[in-house]
C-alpha cells in the first residue's frame, strides 16, 4: 500500500495514502476535537461535511485553517494542532455555535448526553460575548408519532440528513433555508408526520444535540401502574437486556436481563413477560406461511410469492409501505413480535386471568422508536383498544428506572413471568440482523425436512456486512437467503424483487444499521460502532445459554397453540397475528 | 466605512448556504456588532472582537464566501481606523452615514424661514412660522435627510 | 457590412433594453423604410456599450457618432437631420462633464479613450443575435486555429504563458486548470461556464452574454478540445432572461454553422453546450456549490481536494470558469501570449472589466489594464468622477 509521511505535532507518523489527517493524529493519541463528523466504520457509516470547523489545525505553507476530518494527509505536511491561533479559532466558533443555540440545558432531554455540550465543557467555555444583543435561529417545534424536533437546537453537523439519505434512503431530511436560518426538516418544513419518514430514529440516535429526540411516553406509563383498576403487563424486546446496563454505566455488551426483570418488578408492573415468547411465536406464523409459500412455489402455483419478507420491522414496513406499494403482497402478513404479544395478551392472557382487555394495559419497552408509531396504527386495536398501549424506548426505561430510585446494579436477577414470558434462543437473536431469518431456517428446516438440526448456528447468515447472502441446504432442497439492514440496503434487494430479478426465497429486512441492537431508542451510540458489535455479541451469548433453542420447541407456544390457536396458519391465528398492508402515501395525503 | 462594512455583511449573511459554522453564525454575529457600534452602543474593546471575529471567519470558512466576508471589515477597520475609533470613543459617525449617531440641525443664521423643509419633512417633525427660524424636534425626525435635501440656503447642516 | 454605407447601432444591453431601445430600434427601422433608404443604411441592435448611465444609446458608424439618452421619438430627428441631411444632432450627442462640450467622436471620448477592451472587443459593435456578425470580426477563428493548426497541449502552453488568470475572483491560473482537468484520467470529462454572477452591482458577465455570447461558445469549445471534453455547460442565473435569450440563439446558430455538434471543422473533435439555470443563490458561484446545483443538489461547497478537475459534475473531471475568463480566449490565440502578457502588471497579465456602480458620474462598464488604481480610474478621467454633492 502506498503510503505517505508527514509530522503532526512534532511527531513523524507514516500512514496509508488517503489517510486523514484526524485519523492519523489518533494513531499518535492525539485526540482532536469533532463535533459533526461521525465514523461508524464496522457499519460503513459516515459522516463528514466539514461543516462545523472544530477540528481544524495548522496545516503549514495553507493559509487558511484545515479541518481534519475531510483533510488527506499529503507528503511532508506539518501540522500543528494546539497553536494559539488554532485553540483561539477553535473556541471562537465554539462561542458562535453555542450563541445559536438555547441555553436550557438543565431541562433539556439531552442534557447529559448531548454532545455539544461536552465539547463546550472540553473547551472551556464560560461565557459568549454579544449574547445580549444576539439573534437566535427559531423555528417551529414539531411533534410525530416518535420522534420530536425542535430545531432551535440544531447545529447542522447534518449526520441525520446522513443517516435518512445516504444510509437510510428514506429521503425525509434534508437541509432548508440558507444561511442563518439553515436547519435540517422535512421538505418544505412540513411535519416529519406528513413526509417519507419511517420513524426508524436513526436521526435520533445521532443527533448530537437536543433538536432530534423520541416521544416521551413514560408519564402515560406512570399513571398507568398507579391505576388500581388496570392490570399492567410490560414486554421487553430482545435487544434490550443487551444495552440497557450501558445507561448505567456498565460496559456495553453486559446482559442485564434478569436485572431488567427485577427493575421492572420493582416498578410495578403486574406482569413482566418477555417479547422474546411473541418471537417464537412469530417464528410459527411467519415460518408456516415461508413454508405454504415455498411449497405452493416449487409445485408451480404461479399466485405463491416468492422471495419472501420479513415482516417484523416496523420501521421497515413503514418503508415499503411508502417507497413499494405495489408489492404489498410480498412481505409476510404476520405481525410484528410487539403487536402478536399484544394481541394474545389482551385475548388469551386476559381470558386466563379473567379480566376484560380495557382492563389491562400492555407496555412494551423497545429499542425502537417506530414501535410507538406502530402501536398506534388503527389496525392494531379492538374498538379503539389498542393491543399495545405504551411503548417506550430502553432509554426512556433506563431515566425511569432512575427516577424510581431503583439502584439496577444492586439487584438480584429475576425471572419472567409465565406463560409469556418463556422463550427459546430463537426468540432472543431477533436482536441482531440476521437473527430473525436465523430463527426461521432453525424451525423451517425441521418441518420442511423433517428431521432433526444438528447444527443450530447459521454463521453464514451473522455479520455487519449491509446486504449478505447465503444459500442453506434443506435437505437437498436449496434456500436462498438473503439479509440487509439498513434501509438503503433494503432498497437494492428490493428493487431486484421489483424487477424480478432476485433469486432469493426469503429475504430479513431490519431498518437499523446493525439490526434491533442499533435502533434509534437504545443509549446512544456516540459514534462508536464498537459499542453496536458488543450488543450483537451480547445477543448470540444469551442465545447460547438458553436450554431450548427452536421456537417450535417453545413449551408454552405449543400449550397456546393447543389451548387458543388450533394451529399455525389457522382462521383464529390469522384474525389476531397476522395484518394488511396500506399504501402510506394516499394514508399521509388523507390526514393532510 | 463602519456602515459600509455592515451593507457588504448584510449581503454575505443573506447570502451564506449555511453549512459550515463561522460562516453561518460568525457573520452574523459580526453583522450585529457593526450594528451595535453604528448605533453607538459599541465599546472600545468591541474593535478587538470584531477583527479576532474576522480573522477567525477567514481562517475556518469552508468556501471563498466565508473566507473573503470580513475583508472589508478588517481593510477598512486597518485604513480607517480613526472612524470606527470615533464610533466607539465619542459616538460620533464622520462619514454622516449612521443614523442613530447623527442630527440634522437648523442653522439659525441661515434660516430666512421659507417652510421648504417643514413642507418636505414626512414625520413633521419641523416647526416654525413663515419668515423666522424653523426647529427639527429630534425625537420625531427619522433623519431621512428630506430637509437637508431641500433648503437651498445652506440652513441645515449634520451634527 | 459593406454593402451598407451607414450604421446605425442600438444598444440592447439590459439597462438600454429597459429604456425602451427596442422602440427606438423599430422607429429607425420605420423611418428608414419609409423614406426608402433600407438599402443604404442599416440598424443593427448591439450589446452592451458600457456607458450605462446615458442610456440608451444610438451609435452611427462610419462617424463614431455617440447619441446618448435617446428616446423613441428622437429617431425622425436622427434620420432627417444625420442620416439625410449628414448634420449631427447636437442636443443629444455626450457631453463631456468637466468641459461641458459636445464630443462628436467616441474615440475622443475619456469613457473610451483609456479604456482597454479584449473581453468587451465585441460588445456594441456587433449584433449578438447574428453569428456572421461575429464572424465577421474574426469569430470562431481561433477555434478554427487550434483545431486545425495545435496541439492541446500547445493551446493549454499558449494559454498558460499568457498569464491569464481566472475573472470570477480566485484568480487560478487558467492554463494550469487547463492542464490539471487534461491530465485527469475519464471516459467524459465536463467543461462548465460559470455565469452566475451573483455580487451586488456586477453586471460583467450579463454583458459579455447579451453583447458577444459567441466569445463564450467558441472559448468553451477550445476549452473542451484542450482537455478532452464533449459536454459543456453554461450555468446562468435565470434572472439574467435577456443573456439566456441570446445565448439560445447563438448555441442555435453555431450549431446550425457546424461550429458546435459532431465533428467540428471536419475533425473529430465533438462538442455541444446546453444551459443549466440558477437560482440565484451567490454561494452556487463557487465552483462546487455550482456543480451540487447543477446534480440538482443544495448548492452548498464541499471542502477540495478533490479539486472539480479531478471529480466535478456528475464525478467525472469538469473545468470550470468563468464568463469573462472564457471571453478572452480567442483574443489570446488569435493574438498569442506575448500580447498578452504585455498587458497588466508583473503577477496579473490582461485585462478586467468593472462594473461601475454607486455615487458617480457615470455607471457603466469598463475594461483596464490589471493594475489601473482607483485613484486613476476615478480622479484622473472626468467622467467617473465622484458625485458627491
Amino acid at each position: 500500500m502506498e503510503t505517505v509521511k508527514l509530522t503532526i505535532d512534532n511527531k513523524e507518523i507514516e500512514v496509508p495514502r488517503g489517510t486523514t489527517i484526524l485519523k492519523a493524529a489518533k494513531e499518535l493519541g492525539i485526540e482532536i476535537p469533532t463535533l459533526c463528523y461521525m465514523d461508524l466504520h464496522d457499519l460503513n457509516i459516515e459522516n463528514k461535511p466539514g461543516g462545523c470547523r472544530i477540528c481544524v489545525v495548522e496545516v503549514q505553507g495553507r493559509r487558511n485553517l484545515a479541518p481534519t476530518c475531510s483533510t488527506k494527509c499529503e507528503p511532508g505536511m506539518v501540522v500543528k494542532t494546539h497553536t494559539a491561533r488554532v485553540l483561539n479559532a477553535r473556541r471562537t466558533v465554539m462561542e458562535f455555535i453555542l450563541s445559536d443555540h438555547p441555553k436550557d440545558c438543565l431541562i433539556c432531554p439531552k442534557s447529559g448526553t448531548c454532545e455539544l455540550q461536552d465539547m463546550a465543557h472540553r473547551l472551556g467555555i464560560r461565557e459568549i460575548p454579544g449574547q445580549e444583543f444576539a439573534e437566535m435561529s427559531t423555528y417551529r417545534k414539531d411533534t410525530s408519532p416518535s420522534i420530536i424536533r425542535d430545531l432551535d437546537k440544531c447545529i447542522m453537523c447534518r449526520r441525520c440528513e446522513t443517516m435518512c439519505n445516504d444510509v437510510q434512503t428514506v429521503g425525509a431530511l434534508s437541509a432548508f433555508n440558507r444561511g442563518f436560518q439553515a436547519a435540517v426538516g422535512p421538505a418544505f418544513e412540513q411535519n416529519l408526520e406528513y413526509s417519507s419518514c419511517t420513524y426508524c430514529g436513526q436521526c435520533v440516535a445521532v443527533c448530537p444535540t437536543g433538536a432530534l429526540t423520541e416521544v416521551n411516553h413514560v408519564p402515560q406509563v406512570l399513571k398507568a401502574l398507579n391505576d388500581p383498576t388496570k392490570t399492567v403487563v410490560v414486554q421487553t424486546a430482545p435487544a434490550v437486556r443487551a444495552a440497557l446496563g450501558e445507561e448505567f454505566g456498565m460496559e456495553p455488551g453486559t446482559l442485564v436481563t434478569g436485572k431488567m426483570t427485577a427493575a421492572l418488578r420493582a416498578l410495578g408492573f403486574d406482569y413482566v413477560f418477555d417479547t422474546d415468547f411473541a418471537a417464537d411465536l412469530t417464528i410459527m406464523e411467519e415460518g408456516t406461511e415461508l413454508l405454504d409459500r415455498l411449497s405452493r412455489h416449487l409445485k408451480g402455483d404461479k399466485t405463491a410469492r416468492i422471495p419472501i419478507l420479513t415482516s417484523c420491522c416496523p420501521g421497515w414496513v413503514n418503508f415499503f409501505e411508502y417507497y413499494y406499494s405495489d408489492m404489498k403482497d410480498v412481505p409476510s402478513t404476520a405481525k410484528s413480535p410487539q403487536q402478536m404479544f399484544g394481541a394474545i395478551a389482551k385475548s388469551y392472557f386476559a381470558e386466563k386471568i379473567g379480566i376484560n382487555r380495557k382492563d389491562m394495559v400492555v407496555v412494551s419497552i423497545m429499542p425502537c422508536l417506530a414501535k410507538k408509531y406502530e402501536c398506534q396504527r388503527d389496525e392494531f386495536s379492538v374498538d379503539g383498544n389498542p393491543d399495545v398501549d405504551f411503548s417506550i424506548s430502553t432509554r426512556e426505561l433506563a431515566t425511569f428506572i432512575k427516577q424510581a430510585n431503583i439502584d439496577i446494579r444492586n439487584l438480584h436477577d429475576e425471572e419472567f413471568d409465565s406463560p409469556l414470558g418463556e422463550s427459546t434462543g430463537a426468540g432472543v437473536i431477533f436482536g441482531n440482523t440476521g437473527g430473525v431469518i436465523e430463527a426461521a431456517c432453525r424451525t423451517a428446516y425441521e418441518i420442511f425436512t423433517g428431521k432433526k438440526l444438528e447444527r443450530l448456528e447459521f454463521t453464514e447468515l451473522r455479520g455487519m456486512e449491509g446486504v449478505r447472502s447465503a444459500t442453506l441446504d434443506f435437505d437437498g432442497t436449496p434456500i436462498k437467503i438473503g439479509i440487509a439492514h439498513g434501509l438503503g440496503n433494503a432498497r437494492k434487494l428490493l428493487d431486484d424483487v421489483k424487477n424480478g430479478k432476485s433469486e432469493f426465497t426469503a429475504i430479513e429486512v431490519m431498518a437499523c444499521p446493525g439490526g434491533c441492537i442499533g435502533c434509534g431508542g437504545q443509549p446512544l451510540h456516540h459514534g462508536n460502532s464498537d459499542i453496536i458489535k458488543a450488543r450483537a455479541a451480547a445477543i448470540y451469548t444469551e442465545d447460547r445459554k438458553k436450554p431450548l433453542r427452536k421456537s417450535h420447541e417453545n413449551p408454552f407456544i405449543i400449550k397456546l397453540y393447543e389451548e387458543f390457536l388450533g394451529k399455525p396458519g389457522s382462521e383464529k391465528s390469522h384474525h389476531l397475528l397476522h395484518t394488511h398492508y396500506f399504501d402510506r402515501k394516499d394514508k399521509i395525503l388523507v390526514k393532510k | 466605512m463602519v456602515s459600509m462594512a455592515k451593507f457588504f455583511l448584510e449581503f454575505t449573511v443573506e447570502e451564506s448556504c449555511g453549512k459550515c459554522a463561522p460562516c453561518r453564525i460568525g457573520n452574523k454575529r459580526l453583522h450585529e456588532l457593526l450594528g451595535q457600534i453604528c448605533e453607538g452602543k459599541g465599546k472600545l474593546e468591541d474593535l478587538d472582537r470584531l477583527k479576532n471575529m474576522s480573522l477567525v471567519i477567514k481562517d475556518t470558512s469552508l468556501c471563498g464566501l466565508g473566507q473573503t466576508s470580513p475583508n472589508p471589515v478588517l481593510s477598512m477597520m486597518e485604513n480607517f481606523r480613526e472612524e470606527y475609533l470615533a464610533h466607539v470613543n465619542d459616538k460620533k459617525c464622520p462619514a454622516g452615514q449612521c443614523k442613530s449617531l447623527m442630527k440634522y440641525i437648523i442653522n439659525a443664521e441661515n434660516c430666512v424661514g421659507c417652510t421648504a423643509c417643514a413642507r418636505v419633512c414626512p414625520v413633521n417633525a419641523i416647526t416654525g412660522e413663515r419668515k423666522e427660524v424653523h426647529l427639527i424636534n429630534q425625537e420625531i425626525c427619522i433623519k431621512c435627510g428630506a430637509c437637508f435635501e431641500k433648503c437651498k440656503f445652506d440652513a441645515i447642516y449634520i451634527s | 457590412m459593406s454593402k451598407y454605407s451607414m450604421h446605425l447601432l442600438v444598444c440592447g444591453g439590459t439597462g438600454c433594453h429597459a429604456a425602451e431601445s427596442d422602440a427606438i430600434v423599430c422607429n429607425l427601422r420605420d423611418e428608414i423604410e419609409a423614406r426608402g433608404l433600407t438599402d443604404t443604411v442599416q440598424v443593427i441592435k448591439t450589446g452592451c456599450f458600457g456607458f450605462c448611465e446615458k442610456g440608451p444609446i444610438v451609435k452611427v458608424m462610419p462617424d463614431n457618432t455617440f447619441y446618448v439618452q435617446v428616446k423613441p421619438e428622437d429617431t425622425q430627428t436622427i434620420i432627417d437631420e444625420h442620416v439625410i441631411k449628414g448634420r449631427k444632432v447636437t442636443r443629444l450627442l455626450y457631453k463631456d462633464p468637466s468641459s461641458k462640450e459636445a464630443v462628436s467622436d467616441s474615440k475622443h471620448m475619456d469613457f473610451y479613450k483609456k479604456q482597454m477592451r479584449i473581453a468587451l472587443r465585441n460588445c456594441g459593435f456587433i449584433n449578438p443575435e447574428n453569428i456572421d456578425e461575429y464572424i465577421a470580426r474574426d469569430g470562431y477563428q481561433a477555434l478554427g486555429k487550434v483545431l486545425t493548426e495545435m496541439t492541446p497541449d500547445q493551446v493549454i502552453k499558449e494559454i498558460k504563458e499568457s498569464g491569464q488568470r481566472g475573472r470570477g475572483g480566485g484568480g487560478f491560473p487558467t492554463g494550469l486548470k487547463w492542464e490539471i482537468a487534461r491530465k485527469s484520467v475519464s471516459d467524459e470529462k465536463c467543461v462548465v461556464c460559470n455565469a452566475d454572477e451573483g455580487d451586488p452591482g456586477a453586471f460583467m458577465d450579463r454583458s459579455v452574454l447579451e453583447g458577444d455570447p459567441h466569445s463564450v461558445l467558441e472559448a468553451m469549445a477550445i476549452c473542451g478540445y484542450c482537455i478532452g471534453a464533449s459536454n459543456g455547460l453554461i450555468y446562468i442565473r435565470a434572472e439574467y432572461p435577456l443573456a439566456i435569450e441570446r445565448l439560445k440563439i447563438a448555441i442555435n446558430q453555431a450549431r446550425e454553422s457546424g461550429l458546435l455538434g459532431n465533428k467540428i471543422f471536419g475533425t473529430d473533435f465533438s462538442f455541444d453546450i446546453t444551459l443549466r439555470y440558477g437560482a440565484g443563490a451567490f454561494v452556487c458561484g463557487e465552483e462546487t456549490a455550482l456543480i451540487h446545483s447543477m446534480e440538482g443538489l443544495r448548492g452548498e461547497p464541499t471542502i477540495k481536494p478533490p479539486f472539480p478537475a479531478e471529480s466535478g459534475y456528475l464525478g467525472k473531471p469538469t473545468n470550470v470558469n468563468n464568463v469573462e475568463t472564457f471571453a478572452s480566449i480567442p483574443a489570446i490565440i488569435l493574438k498569442g501570449a506575448k500580447w498578452y502578457s504585455s498587458i497588466g502588471t508583473e503577477k496579473s497579465k490582461g485585462t478586467k472589466v468593472f462594473a461601475l456602480a454607486g455615487k458617480i458620474n457615470n455607471v457603466g462598464l469598463i475594461e483596464v489594464p490589471m493594475g489601473t488604481t482607483l485613484r486613476i480610474a476615478w480622479f484622473q478621467w472626468p467622467s467617473f468622477s465622484l458625485n458627491l454633492q
